[in-house]
């Protein structure tokens, strides 16, 4: 018998655990509130400097791999909203040394989910800059855009499934950085350059491409096919295909981080 | 009785594997080459912890201390042997037992450094879900207790290592834990600290009747604050019974260096036996109940001593005693 | 365009590089190789395989200006951060106790892995670039990239090491850090100076932060030549002993106040 009362009442209390870890996670950004206004600041001016890279490019063309001047606007807001919220949720380098360090102990000894309360601690809250910044390019597109209510419930759907599985994904390369390697410093590099890939129409890069960012390292569930939602470029096949490979890549990497994680052994001594 | 067993451990092995990768070579799978290392760090470990013991597990850096302390506490599984604490299993079931035990782990700070103490407090109230009545007067009490009424509210970053050690403490037990559990958490600290918590866990102690667990590598640790040691060495628990016991098959004596002023005559020869004598510097080797003596201790003050010092005898010659006299018994 | 982010910091050389084991070297060089691939395949499009000129760049040449750029990124130091820690952890103190003088320690220290990069990714690259783009550069070309690369890398050092002291006055500088990092991506690596409206390009060209993406590319696709070369060159010297003098007295009063807290 599964206890549904049981597990109800549980998540709430998660639920609110985790949003006392984001209160805190704030008190502690803003000790440094020059710092965090300096961010602020420089995520907004990349995004003009995004918004003019973009506007040159549409000066000399009027389309990129059949997507118009708002349509690719849509689609780097939505790669920027997605890779950001992903980045707020989770620090990799956080959550890496509490593993490495050995600090990642004294997650143990509480009575909560360890990597559920590790990563409600790692909160990155400088990224909200950046999500901010990339929310206003996302309105701005949209209301050059014509798309129905039923797309924007398709797109919340996938995208926030996207964003869980890219949490996921960083969430496994932390685990693997923490098997086989020394430094999990690579794991943010790769997501980065991964994301300069996902901020274009995947197909461009061919059908390697669609494939290595759709299965391999699927930013382009939080970016690409959410965009096609919004501009209208997926029929309803491939938005379910879609969107059962973004449940059975969380599930996998849900999976696969738990398995990895059994390796700690805490720092020795 | 059964009822007031509160740590049973039986058995435990665990044993860690290590890397040994080939350095100075200059290749393309050279980390794939690595080669894999089993080292023991318990062995076979039994004993059992009553309701409101204060046990010491005593032993050198790599004795296996760390290593039970984090079994018991549901961090790392045992590859043999059981473990229960208040009857249940450390590993499987974590988060039970953590409403019930308070970890304090001596090398991983647990206070938020950028915040003051007091909000990492107010986070435990949240963690653990105390109710306010209750975490406003255990906190009262505590502040009280750990002498930190002065410097709660200061930012952790700022405060001294005796004054976060103490925090860490107050965090790990607003819960009211019935068991608390430390591993090595006096390191770095100097002795008016280490005196002033302990002055702390002793009263806390008599107030709440609360179970103690500490780890140390320190004898005079023990024997203060302990009412039974465990000793264990390269993972084998190799004595389980009162200080006194452990004093007297040690015969340890404690050594005192004396700095004396120029010219200055002073006779310690009856407290114990001068081992070393140049110029002005005496060192002094005694058996531990002298220290306590009042005469020794007016000598020591007098103005004729510039300064003195009481050392430890390393934990390696104590054991090395223990070894000796266990042997002359068989 | 590159995303601002924290990890930008491993862009730069501090990012270790273990030629020890192979698989980290390709790594890097991916790494670095990444952004003008990606723009290979961005402005492949764009050009649609007509032979024009875009912001006076021709196709070959936009794709030799972005290979070059960020194989310059490779030598950027990123010294700020060590010294940031050095000053949190406190160590700095025994640092400032050894009898070699502590911005030369920082210097050397960090001057070896910047070697490193330029010997195995820059010049890899450059030569690639130069082969498969049939780049031909004039001996006083290749004069004035050399210098430029030399600057690149001592303008890059100075404003970090500037930084990096103001750590000593501001906890955090993640901030300022961010901002450089945005100034210099702004100065030719997003896309070319030229690309940009010509009072932008003159405030660009009056910054210190040329020396990091466009001058040294520039220069190599023969874009920036001549008189604008030249004239590029003396601000670039002027900028770096400008920022050597201001470095050194800033570090001659800062490390007073290192003093004066105490370890």
């Amino acid at each position: 018998m599964v206890d549904l009362v049981g597990i109800i009442d549980k998540g709430v209390k998660e639920l609110k655990f985790y949003f006392l870890l984001q209160v805190y996670a704030w008190r502690i950004q803003l000790v440094y509130r020059a710092d965090f206004i300096m961010y602020a600041i420089t995520s907004a001016i990349y995004i003009l400097i995004t918004l003019v890279f973009v506007d040159v490019i549409y000066t000399v063309t009027y389309s990129i791999a059949g997507w118009s001047y708002f349509q690719l606007l849509m689609l780097i807001a939505i790669a920027g909203l997605g890779l950001n919220t992903s980045n707020y949720i989770i620090n990799p380098g956080f959550i890496f040394d509490a593993l490495w360090e050995g600090g990642f102990d004294n997650y143990l000894t509480k009575p909560h989910n360890p990597l559920f309360y590790v990563i409600g601690e790692s909160t990155d809250t400088s990224a909200i800059g950046d999500i901010a910044g990339y929310f206003i390019l996302f309105i701005y597109a949209a209301l050059n855009i014509q798309f129905s209510a039923l797309a924007l419930f398709a797109f919340l759907a996938l995208f926030v499934l996207g964003i869980g599985v890219l949490s996921l994904l960083q969430v496994v390369l932390i685990t693997v950085s923490y098997k086989f390697a020394n430094s999990a410093g690579w794991v943010g590099l790769l997501i980065d350059l991964a994301e300069n890939f996902t901020r274009y129409p995947l197909t461009l890069y061919g059908l390697i491409g669609v494939i290595f960012f759709t299965i391999v390292v699927p930013l382009g569930i939080a970016s690409f096919y959410p965009s096609e939602i919004m501009t209208g470029k997926i029929s309803l096949t491939g938005y379910l295909i879609i969107f059962a490979i973004a449940v059975a890549m969380t599930y996998a990497f849900y999976k696969l981080s738990r398995y990895l994680l059994h390796s700690y052994t805490s720092a020795m001594g | 009785m059964e009822g007031d067993v509160v740590i049973e451990a039986y058995r435990l092995s665990k044993r860690f594997k290590s890397f040994e990768s080939k350095t100075g070579e200059k290749g393309i799978l050279t980390s794939l080459r690595k080669r894999y290392v089993y080292k023991t760090a318990i062995d076979d470990v039994t004993f059992s912890v009553k309701k409101g013991e204060f046990i010491a597990l005593l032993g050198k850096n790599g004795a296996g201390k760390s290593t039970l302390v984090k079994i018991l506490t549901g961090i790392l599984k045992a590859d043999s042997g059981e473990a229960r604490v208040f009857g249940i299993d450390p590993y499987r079931n974590r988060v039970e037992l953590a409403m019930s035990i308070g970890v304090i782990l001596g090398a991983h700070e647990q206070m938020w450094e950028d915040l003051a103490a007091i909000d990492t407090f107010k986070l435990m109230e949240g963690v653990y879900g105390i109710s306010k009545t209750a975490f406003d007067e255990r906190l009262n009490y505590f502040l009280k207790v750990f002498n930190l009424e002065k410097v709660y509210k200061k930012q952790v970053r700022q405060m001294s290592l005796g004054e976060r050690m103490k925090c860490n403490f107050v965090a790990s037990m607003l819960h009211r834990p019935k068991l608390v559990i430390m591993d090595e958490p006096t390191i770095g600290m100097d002795s008016q600290s280490k005196s002033s918590l302990f002055k702390a866990l002793q009263e806390i102690r008599r107030k709440y009747g609360i179970t103690f667990l500490m780890s140390t590598n320190m004898i005079n640790e023990a024997e203060e604050l302990a009412d039974r040691i465990i000793l264990l060495d390269s993972g084998a628990l190799v004595f389980d019974g009162l200080p006194q016991e452990l004093i007297t098959l040690t015969g340890s004596k404690k050594e005192i260096d004396i700095h004396l002023t120029k010219g200055a005559n002073v006779n310690f020869g009856r407290f114990g036996r001068i081992t070393m004598h140049k110029g002005d510097y005496i060192k002094l080797e005694v058996a531990r109940k002298k220290i306590k003596s009042k005469r020794l201790l007016g000598m020591l003050t007098s103005d004729k001593i510039i300064d003195y010092s009481i050392s430890e005898p390393p934990l390696n010659e104590v054991l090395n005693k223990f070894y000796e006299s266990r042997r002359k018994k068989s | 365009m590159p995303i601002l982010s924290k990890y930008a910091a491993f862009m730069r050389i501090g990012f270790k590089l273990d030629f020890y084991y192979m698989y980290s070297y390709v790594f890097s060089i991916l790494a670095y190789a990444s952004y003008p691939l990606l723009m290979l395949i961005v402005w492949g499009a764009i050009f649609g395989g007509k032979n024009v000129i875009i912001g006076g760049f021709g196709q070959t040449a936009l794709y030799a200006y972005f290979f070059v750029a960020y194989a310059g990124a490779s030598l950027q130091s990123g010294v700020s951060e060590s010294i940031a820690e050095d000053v949190e952890s406190g160590n700095i103190t025994s640092e400032m106790l050894l009898p070699i003088s502590y911005a030369i320690r920082k210097f050397t220290d960090s001057t070896p892995s910047a070697l490193a990069n330029l010997a195995f990714i820059f010049l890899p690259i450059v030569i690639f670039t130069a082969i498969f783009a049939n780049i031909n550069i004039s001996g006083i070309t290749l004069m004035a990239f050399a210098l430029e690369i030399f600057l690149l890398y001592i303008i890059s050092f100075l404003i970090e090491f500037i930084i990096g002291v103001s750590s000593i006055y501001f906890v955090s500088v993640g901030g300022i850090s961010s901002i450089v990092t945005l100034l210099t991506f702004l100065s030719g690596g997003v896309l070319p100076n030229t690309f940009f409206p010509q009072q932008l390009q003159n405030i660009l060209q009056l910054l210190p932060f040329n020396a990091y993406y466009y001058n040294p590319a520039a220069t190599f696709t023969g874009t920036l030549s001549g008189s604008a070369l030249a004239s590029a060159l003396v601000i670039e010297i002027t900028w770096a002993s400008a920022l050597f003098l201001f470095a050194m007295i800033y570090w001659s009063v800062s490390r007073r106040k290192v003093v004066a807290v105490g370890g």
